[in-house]
């Protein structure tokens, strides 16, 4: 297919347009103004692609819409664009905090006479950077010898977890604190990743057919809240 | 209203299948019908977009009835209801003659972007466009999908469906305008901008 020129024959399509799309804020660079990260999306602008930047941002371009507008006017768009920045980077430090405190919850559910399951949860936080639940559960279940699905988490039918058959959580607990596989790719502790105290090991009670006391572990991750 | 201001990929879609070649050929042709862009030089420009032998996926979401025809996973055209096919601001970009245009003035940008519909006085105002009838270009119905420009700017904003006709727009310069269906910035550019569904 030869797509040189808009008007080179009857029977060639015009070729798309190729649009440069700001990598902060994913928007046109001409609507950076309008996102959550204006002056970042300003500084890469300047970086990646000066000469856009030159057209967007010179003297003569910041003058004339300022023109446009009455100081008032003017002052209030400054105001309104600082605070939703302020805004959205709030959001950004929250989310981290939360990332940082999310938990992975290894329940070991009884199931006949000494069969158990047990359920991953709360992985959902880490993926990305755990590839996707049923790419880690497969990873799981080679690892394991067991079979390993993701359904739908039973306290909250919103978040997926992942299944796994037989009593493994402490296998499991391993495998996420050495970074073994299928955990090999989340970011180490030093990198902010989890750490061993947030990982909790649970058992869930049903009727009275606990055999064993709270599993071992337990102690460490009841704390770390 | 805005379709797509709340739209998570993970939660939001019920199925997502394989078309069949049937059912493709009758969406093939309804696009066809509806952009004359599309069929013209016997549908290269669809044929460019969209080969016929490749295999599209109809995504479907769980509310709203709306559907999106998903190629080599980016969206390319949504659906509401048995409405007319949209282009998602990406395809648009790339080829933006494929709807009318029409502009709204500066002031409004800020709230289009947050997903407002567009108001009349917007289009009437100095720095807004509408298609005008003494100078050649045909009015716009009620229904007609549009893509919308901004004042000052090169790229189009939103994909809109006309809620007045755009003589209506002209001579009462009051109320709703065009519905802002798809904008810069919405849960669906996002989608896409993060490398499709």
């Amino acid at each position: 297919m030869s797509q040189q020129d808009p008007q080179a024959g009857p029977s060639t399509p015009p070729p798309p347009r190729t649009l440069t799309y700001c990598s902060i804020c994913t928007f046109p660079p001409e609507y950076c103004e309008f996102g959550s990260s204006a002056s970042k999306c300003r500084a890469w602008l300047q970086d990646a692609h000066p000469q856009m930047y030159a057209k967007l941002w010179s003297e003569e371009a910041v003058t004339s819409k300022l023109a446009a507008l009455t100081t008032k006017q003017a002052e209030d768009l400054e105001k309104e664009a600082a605070k939703k920045e302020r805004k959205a980077e709030a959001k950004a430090e929250k989310e981290k905090a939360q990332k940082a405190s999310s938990k992975i919850v290894l329940t070991k559910a009884a199931r006949t006479k000494r069969k158990a399951t047990t359920s991953v949860g709360g992985l959902h936080m880490f993926s990305p950077p755990l590839p996707a639940m049923k790419v880690v559960a497969k990873g799981l279940s080679s690892r394991l010898a067991t079979g390993a699905s993701v359904s739908k988490s039973v306290n909250n039918p919103n978040v997926d977890e992942i299944v796994i058959q037989g009593d493994v959580a402490e296998e499991v607990k391993a495998m996420i604190v050495h970074r073994q596989k299928p955990f090999n790719e989340l970011p180490p502790e030093s990198a902010g990743g989890i750490s061993e105290k947030n990982i909790v090991i649970e058992e869930e009670k049903k009727k009275a057919a606990a055999t064993k006391g709270p599993a071992g572990a337990g102690g460490g991750g009841e704390e770390a809240s | 209203m805005s379709l797509f201001k709340k739209f998570d990929p993970k939660q939001d879609v019920s199925s997502s299948t394989a078309v069949k070649s049937s059912v493709q050929r009758g969406m093939r042709s309804k696009l066809l019908d509806q952009y004359q862009a599309l069929a013209s030089d016997d549908n290269a420009l669809l044929e460019q977009i969209w080969p016929k032998k490749e295999q599209i996926t109809l995504v479907k979401f769980s509310r709203e009835h709306v559907q999106m025809l998903v190629y080599k996973s980016e969206p390319i055209f949504f659906q509401h209801f048995d409405g007319p096919y949209l282009p998602t601001l990406h395809l648009l970009h790339r080829y933006p003659f494929l709807l009318p245009k029409i502009q709204v003035d500066s002031g409004a940008i800020r709230f289009l972007l947050s997903g407002a519909n567009i108001m009349s006085p917007g289009l009437t105002s100095a720095g807004g466009k509408l298609p005008d009838p003494s100078a050649g270009e045909t009015p716009l119905e009620v229904g007609a999908p549009v893509a919308v420009m901004a004042q000052g700017k090169e790229e189009i904003v939103a994909v809109g469906i006309m809620k007045m006709s755009s003589e209506d727009i002209r001579k009462t310069g009051k109320g709703i305008g065009v519905d802002n269906i798809h904008y810069i910035g919405d849960d669906l550019w996002m989608a896409c901008a993060r490398g499709g569904i």
